[in-house]
């Protein structure tokens, strides 16, 4: 199959090409970074608009990494369109209920199902690990394409990968999950 | 699984020990591995108890957080309009830049 752009090719017949088939992978990216659907579909909208507006100086290359670049632009601007007293709120650090521990916490967390727990280990990931396991295992992006687009090495790519869900896996194992299950 | 099938994937298994194991699990795992070392990790996992479940961990990381991906029908069918509409010129994305 031919990824290249033919410049002959109209925008409309490019964006069909490149943009549309990448909906739903977008989708599921714009809600870990936003972590709200209604942000997560305004985002992707946002996204697409852009990639419409510059799709003539795309190449063809790396078509996914191209719209997560992006999409990583669109929610740079997002942030910034906020005032900053709503950004300040944003900013604020969610009480951590496992790290605090007690028992309070404990009845929280062994409520949680696997599929939420792990839900809630991602979101206590720093930003940077929690970039390359959307980018990898939520995105399904390969090591090269996710390096492409947080312009980092590939090896880097890979070592905060392992570590990000070696934390993930130490979360679970807190919540009470062995081996991925219940114990 | 045959015994001189067996035999043939322990010494398989053999080629490469549980430390080198968990050094490229996770790239065995991502599909990242290369295809000389892929067939001995697999061999290993099948035959080593130890290294078999570490694996399964990390397989049911790596399943739930895809799952994290699922997404709701309506708002993909919205997207997918939307995009349609700006394919079509429906939607003025402003000037190409």
């Amino acid at each position: 199959m031919n990824t290249e752009a033919s410049t002959s090719e109209t925008a409309e017949a490019r964006f069909e090409r490149w943009v549309l088939p990448e909906v739903g992978g977008r989708l599921r990216v714009a809600r870990s970074m936003t972590h709200n659907n209604h942000d997560a579909e305004d985002l992707v909208q946002d996204t697409m608009l852009r990639a419409y507006r510059s799709i003539d100086r795309f190449d063809g290359r790396y078509p996914r990494a191209w719209l997560l670049t992006t999409m990583r632009n669109a929610e740079i601007n997002r942030h910034r369109r906020q005032r900053p007293v709503l950004l300040t709120e944003a900013q604020q650090t969610l009480p951590d209920p496992v790290a605090d521990g007690g028992a309070t916490a404990e009845s929280t967390v062994l409520d949680l199902t696997f599929d939420a727990a792990v839900e809630e280990a991602l979101a206590h990931l720093s930003p940077d690990f929690r970039e390359v396991i959307e980018l990898v295992d939520i995105a399904g992006l390969s090591y090269a394409e996710a390096a492409e687009v947080v312009g980092i090495p590939e090896g880097t790519v890979m070592s905060r990968l392992h570590r990000a869900r070696g934390r993930v896996r130490t979360r679970l194992e807190r919540h009470g999950y062995d081996a991925g299950r219940p114990r | 699984m045959s015994i001189l099938t067996k035999i043939r994937r322990r010494r398989m298994a053999a080629r490469i020990d549980c430390a080198e194991v968990g050094a490229v699990l996770q790239q065995y795992l991502d599909g990242e591995l290369d295809a000389t070392t892929s067939p001995l990790v697999e061999a290993h996992l099948e035959m080593c108890r130890e290294c078999g479940l570490e694996a399964s961990i990390y397989i049911d990381v790596k399943d739930a957080l895809a799952n994290q991906g699922d997404l709701p029908h309506d708002s993909v069918q919205r997207l997918r309009e939307f995009a349609s509409r700006i394919a079509n010129g429906d939607i003025p994305a402003g000037e190409h830049e």
